[in-house]
């Protein structure tokens, strides 16, 4: 595919660029079993391709957003979506407080490069990782490469979009697993910038935040504002006296808002056209999606469909044969036929690698919108042609001119 | 010494092993409230092993203590601490004395002399799971855990020449009973460091199942990929003997 080049850190300055990016980039998890995940390259891109995505992403979100308010019309349509009753619940319970235009909304729309442009694979609309890694890490990159540009700053969006919302905001609790240092690395860096703005950050599991009459309180101070980095359906495994549905009503800025849950399913092509909005954009980006069932009825969904988990996030369970083998190919399409709600079956697109130095390497370009403005690439590449936990970050620059 | 060049002391390049660092105690030694904690001078009965790695697994300080002892020998310390740290007295573990170890222990460990490819000993604090720490709704749980994810694979051991791994516990996690059978399991042998007798690590219930992971700390468990893992359909558990229960497991 045109417009997308991956060039080499120099290698004499590699070992010193890693140690910028683990410092500066908040990148706490440099090795994941034996695979080092700060690549050697930077993706280089065509401001061209960069309009283009950006102009996908945010119409994407335009989309998404009128999905999210249309499902909200019709919780019936959750079941299928695969979301909990639960969650369910407590969006009924909460109806008259769901106003999306209160929060701040960051969502990330996972584009790779294919035989038919540019598809995506999932929207990550609940929790979305990868900020440190579309902003920061692209500005140590282009210290070591000398050029390229960085087009947005995400942590900087996502501050504006908070005080547009409330101009006197003064505390954001960042909830996250606090047990996972790796999520910690991602609210560091947006809590970090936060301090540089004046805000206090706070650093939370989602059971320190108290809720009093809609305002949320971190021991006794109140909280003007809230970054959810913890996933809406892992609530569900919180001690059961705490009230999490305190989440769905607060007057805390919320970002994301347990709204954002609504669009996360990858389930949603099942339903969408029964919701009467215009959805061209999803559409054309989108891989043919069918309930997993036809699998087992119509021989045609079993050569060129796969399965993926409704709620998978960074390409686990994807059923590829050549990244999977046959035996958990097995196992998947066993979990499928049992749990069909668990899953989705969707055409595969023929991802077109890039290659470097001889080698091939599969690529999925992150990206993000605040709101409904695009707001940062999040570059990831990966010998496979699935782009899963074992993918290697890459910062994204974007250059004038053909590559 | 800024935090920055302690991690350079402590993961120096040029080894092989010390890409398994992790750096986020390094990145929390800011939060260290005390002043000072010895450093107590170990005397081990050990000599360097080309095909011996050690992993410590002690409390906090002690772990630093037996890391120094065992660079003196020649093993190159790679520190696996992998829990964050806050601002805030409301924390279940706290950090402190490891952090202040790290901190003073720096200033040795930079002075001792180890070969650029010395095999490593791998450092953990046995406090990562303990049950003492105050846990109810309102603290920091800052608990942790390691995963196969964060150390070498069998094959990589293997294909270093590793045939033995010699263990310093008072009592094996079961997080570090998932990572050492599956050392056992493909005939890389585990010892007590101090007994030096043999050690047979029985298999964990719920071996590679991803349902393990998800109910080691939290019934949580993310993604290292700067992403999230999501709450997937554990294949493998519900192909298993367990078979029709319903299992999710977190990727």
């Amino acid at each position: 595919m045109e417009g997308l080049k991956l060039v080499k850190i120099p290698e004499h300055l590699y070992e010193d660029y890693k140690l910028d990016v683990i410092f500066n980039a908040y990148k706490w998890d440099p090795q994941v079993g034996d695979v080092n995940t700060v690549s050697k390259y930077v993706l280089l891109i065509t401001e061209e391709n960069a309009e283009m995505l950006k102009t996908y992403a945010e119409a994407l979100t335009k989309e998404t957003v009128e999905l999210q308010k249309a499902l909200l019309s019709n919780l019936s349509y959750t079941k299928v979506l695969g979301i909990d009753k639960k969650i369910k619940k407590s969006f009924i319970k909460h109806q008259s407080e769901n106003h999306f235009e209160n929060h701040v909304s960051l969502m990330r729309y996972d584009f790779h490069p294919t035989t038919k442009g540019f598809m995506i694979s999932e929207v990550n609309s609940d929790v979305p990782g990868g900020l440190a890694e579309a902003t920061a890490l692209p500005n140590v990159a282009k210290k070591y490469i000398g050029y390229g540009d960085i087009k947005f700053d995400i942590a900087d969006s996502l501050y504006k979009s908070y005080k547009e919302k409330n101009k006197d905001i003064s505390s954001v609790a960042f909830v996250h697993a606090t047990s996972y240092a790796d999520d910690r690395q991602v609210m560091q860096y947006i809590g970090d910038y936060f301090e540089t703005k004046g805000i206090k950050s706070h650093y939370v599991g989602p059971t320190m935040i108290s809720f009093k009459d809609k305002v949320a309180y971190l021991n006794e101070e109140k909280i003007d504002g809230l970054f959810r980095f913890f996933p809406l359906e892992w609530f569900l495994n919180l001690p059961r006296k705490y009230k999490w549905d305190n989440y769905f009503s607060t007057n805390a800025l919320s970002c994301n808002h347990p709204l954002n849950i609504l669009s996360q399913s990858k389930r949603l092509p099942l339903i969408w056209d029964k919701l009467n909005i215009d959805l061209k954009t999803w559409k054309k980006l989108l891989p043919h999606t069918v309930d997993p069932k036809l699998y087992f009825k119509d021989e045609k969904y079993k050569d060129n469909y796969i399965f993926k988990p409704t709620f998978g996030r960074v390409g686990e369970g994807v059923m590829i044969d050549e990244v999977i083998g046959n035996k958990v190919k097995q196992q998947i399409i066993k979990a499928a036929k049992k749990y069909p709600k668990a899953w989705v079956l969707q055409q595969r697109f023929e991802s077109v690698p890039l290659t470097a130095d001889n080698e091939s390497y599969h690529l999925c370009i992150g990206v993000f919108t605040v709101n409904d403005k695009c707001a940062g690439f999040y570059g990831r590449i990966s010998h496979k042609p699935r782009i899963d936990e074992h993918a290697v970050d890459i910062p994204i620059l974007v250059v004038k001119g053909e590559l | 010494m800024e935090y920055k060049d302690m991690y350079k002391v402590w993961s120096p390049a040029k080894n092989p092993w010390t890409r398994w660092t992790k750096p986020v105690a390094f990145m929390n030694l800011k939060f260290t409230k005390i002043a000072d904690v010895p450093i107590q001078e170990i005397e081990l009965d050990v000599k360097y092993q080309s095909d011996v790695i050690y992993i410590v697994d002690l409390e906090q300080n002690e772990t630093i203590d037996y890391a120094l002892a065992l660079a003196k020998v020649g093993y190159q310390p790679v520190a696996l601490f992998n829990g964050a740290s806050a601002p805030t007295k409301y924390i279940t573990l706290d950090n402190d004395r490891l952090y202040r170890a790290i901190i003073k222990a720096s200033d040795i460990l930079k002075d001792i002399r180890i070969y650029e490819k010395a095999n490593p000993v791998f450092l953990l604090d046995s406090q990562r799971l303990s049950d003492k720490g105050p846990k109810s709704p309102g603290y920091f749980d800052n608990r942790w855990a390691v995963f196969k994810q964060d150390v070498p694979t069998p094959e990589y051991l293997i294909e270093k020449g590793i045939t033995r791994i010699y263990l310093f516990h008072k009592t094996i996690n079961v997080d570090m009973q998932h990572i050492l059978y599956e050392y056992q399991k493909n005939k890389i042998k585990v010892f007590d460091a101090v007994t030096k007798k043999e050690l047979v690590i029985s298999k964990p219930s719920a071996f590679n199942s991803l349902s393990y992971r998800a109910g080691i700390i939290l019934g949580l468990r993310r993604n290292a990929a700067g992403g999230f893992g999501g709450i997937i359909p554990d294949v493998y558990e519900s192909s298993s003997s367990s078979g029709g229960r319903r299992y999710y497991g977190i990727g």
